[in-house]
């Protein structure tokens, strides 16, 4: 990894400041149906060799967001605005040469399903020499020889025969090694893992982001780990965002976020994880209905239909970022957990027999679904 | 990672990788797949071989023995056609017509149709509504009709009924690459290619087209049984010219014989050869269909 290492002190610029900051950044989808706001209104930075951890159920735009700050989303109908600084060099707007020039080598991607992001047809030593020749211009032997290194740094056994080997004769955990291995190859400052571990075996997705994490370490790298599972990111970030509909709605260092949850979609989300001292049998806590429809957002707190917690106040008015009293710690909420108004609101909506607040208080599945269906109903009474 | 280790006994190299695949690929042929593999190969290597071969010529009436003489007569192995020309020897010249337009046919209809297809699938947009339109209407006339307008047209050699067939086959080439490069391109390695940096140029030549050439390489071969039966058509319509040597052409020169003196074999010897030719070709077609079939779902 010598050379790679050489390159990035060299190409590095001294400047201080974020390796990535994003500002109010938007992206919408053009569609029939009109306008999707995917990403509406998000702002984070990241520094060198720290990691962002990015969560959120499905259809909370976490994966639109990673692919948007790249620039990986090509369709015409995607229109973005804002501002995505990369080293200060703003990417909204970029051209496709001028963003070539940073993807793969400046920042690159790990994806979701390693069964389908490697080439089925190319020998996995191709798919890795590929961008060493093509980027750092190596000559093939030494391109050979350094992805050598880099499979075995990924942790791959007889990494001389796999590279002879085409993606279909090896298992996922390993392919996802193999596309860690590409992503890495040509040395990248930033590094995207969108949902690393969702196609993987339990056992494996440990391996893997162990291994994520450690090579982010070693390459002092930023990191941005899009999931939807806070277990994954509790131990392996330094902050976390937390998305829903869009937006940001509680964003905090990783030890703050867990010791004091002020957003009730966090606070829910925590509690359907499964836990090891609950006895077999037990139901999972689940969040009733489903995200807003994204063409036409709740005017109030998106989260609102939802939410044991929620008041008239939250219906009408959308709550704003708000600052904690730890710093870097920021939520929208009106009514957030963990405080006096908070506790208030829940035990009016539990004299009120909403069935979002019983839910969340008993852990009653069938409240769960009333919940579903007061929320499609627009259920605000 | 739990890793198949090789046996324990250390005096044994676990075995190559190529081994271990071998079997697989030769149970997929069989018996039959063999058969026409080797039919396949009789017919192209007298075709490629036919100057070289102690043939009789195929030009030369025999004029020592009847014309549509029974197979075996005067050292003629299949007999004699209406001309007296010795049927054996114009088989085997007959092959390189066959030869020929099955390559032209699938080098020229596969080139140009799998480059229209992979473009329209890959850049979208007005550049697909122009070209598969255009397709679409091609498609849309009776092949036949058109083969013998282009050919009528251009004249009947045997250029310009490669260039005549392959335009026909064209539109089909151009949907099955247009609609394997878009399932292609929405898979993750395409975006995984641009996020390392890979410019549009390199995504088709790396990415998209090793994926799109099976495909249409599975299709080419049945494309290539349709092409020999389809100069066996122009040629018994007439439309081919009377030098060349071609199955077709023989089976419309039996017309006469079968019709007025009621013998069969110089008709049916020709159309047996190319029955059994365009059964070879389609029947090596599915199994190589089958084998890709099988290598799609284990991807």
């Amino acid at each position: 990894m010598a050379r790679s290492t050489n390159r990035r002190l060299l190409t590095a610029s001294p400047t201080e400041g974020p390796l990535l900051a994003v500002e109010d950044f938007r992206t919408h989808f053009d569609t029939p149906a009109g306008l999707v706001r995917a990403v509406d209104g998000v702002s984070l930075s990241l520094e060198r060799g720290k990691t962002l951890g990015i969560v959120g159920e499905s259809g909370s735009g976490k994966t639109v967001l990673s692919r948007s700050i790249m620039g990986l989303l090509t369709a015409r109908n995607v229109v973005r605005s804002g501002s995505v600084r990369f080293h200060g060099q703003e990417l909204v707007g970029a051209s496709n040469s001028q963003m070539r020039a940073l993807w793969g080598t400046e920042m690159a991607m790990v994806f979701q399903d390693p069964m389908t992001s490697l080439n089925p047809v190319m020998k996995i030593g191709r798919q890795i020499t590929e961008g060493l020749r093509f980027h750092l211009k190596l000559p093939k032997d030494e391109a050979g020889a350094q992805a050598l290194q880099l499979l075995e740094s990924v942790g791959i056994p007889d990494p001389k025969r796999r590279m002879e080997q085409y993606p279909h004769e090896l298992s996922g955990g390993m392919r996802q090694r193999v596309t860690i291995a590409i992503a890495l190859a040509c040395g990248p400052r930033l590094l995207f893992a969108d949902e690393p571990t969702t196609a993987l075996d339990v056992t494996v997705q440990a391996q893997i982001l162990n291994l994520l994490q450690q090579q982010q370490h070693e390459r002092h790298m930023g990191m941005v780990l899009v999931t939807h599972d806070l277990g994954v990111v509790a131990g392996r970030t330094d902050e976390i965002a937390v998305m829903y509909a869009g937006q940001i709605v509680e964003k905090a260092p990783t030890t703050t976020l867990f010791a004091n949850v002020r957003m009730p979609y966090t606070e829910a989300l925590l509690k359907s994880i499964p836990k090891l001292e609950q006895a077999s049998h037990t139901r999972l806590q689940i969040i009733g209905g489903r995200p807003p429809d994204l063409v036409s957002p709740p005017p109030g707190c998106r989260f609102a239909p939802r939410c044991p917690y929620a008041q008239p106040k939250c219906h009408a008015e959308a709550p704003p970022l708000i600052e904690a009293e730890t710093p870097g710690h920021e939520f929208r909420c009106w009514f957030p957990v963990g405080t006096q108004a908070g506790h208030d609101a829940l035990e009016r909506n539990l004299e009120q027999h909403l069935p979002a607040a019983e839910a969340a208080v008993t852990g009653d599945s069938h409240a769960a679904g009333l919940v579903e269906v007061a929320a499609e109903t627009g259920g605000d009474d | 990672m739990s890793e198949v280790l090789p046996a324990p006994d250390v005096t044994t190299p676990p075995p190559a990788p190529a081994e271990a695949a071998k079997p697989r690929r030769q149970g997929t042929l069989g018996v039959a797949g063999w058969l026409a593999a080797l039919w396949l190969l009789l017919v192209t290597a007298g075709a490629l071989l036919a100057p070289l071969l102690p043939l009789d010529d195929p030009q030369i009436t025999d004029f020592f023995v009847d014309n549509n003489s029974t197979p075996g007569t005067g050292g003629h192995l299949l007999g004699t056609d209406q001309n007296g020309y010795d049927i054996f020897s114009r088989l085997v010249w007959g092959g390189r017509v066959s030869l020929v337009v099955a390559f032209g046919v699938l080098l020229l209809g596969m080139t140009v149709g799998g480059l229209i297809g992979i473009l329209a699938g890959f850049f979208r947009g007005r550049l697909e509504t122009i070209l598969m339109s255009t397709v679409d209407i091609f498609l849309a006339f009776p092949s036949l009709i058109l083969l013998i307008a282009i050919v009528a047209f251009l004249g009947a050699d045997l250029k310009n009924v490669v260039i005549g067939i392959s335009l026909v086959s064209i539109p089909a080439f151009a949907r099955i690459a247009r609609a394997t490069t878009l399932s292609f391109s929405q898979r993750e390695f395409v975006t995984a290619a641009r996020a390392a940096g890979a410019s549009n140029a390199r995504i088709l030549v790396r990415e998209i087209l090793p994926n799109v050439i099976l495909p249409l390489l599975a299709f080419g071969l049945l494309v290539v049984a349709i092409a020999i039966v389809a100069e066996g058509s122009l040629a018994f319509l007439g439309l081919t010219s009377q030098e060349t040597i071609s199955w077709g052409g023989m089976i419309n020169g039996g017309r006469r014989p079968l019709q007025e003196e009621d013998i069969a074999h110089v008709a049916m010897i020709p159309s047996f050869v190319m029955f059994l030719t365009v059964l070879s070709v389609n029947f090596l077609g599915d199994r190589f269909r089958a084998a890709f079939d099988v290598k799609d779902a284990a991807l």
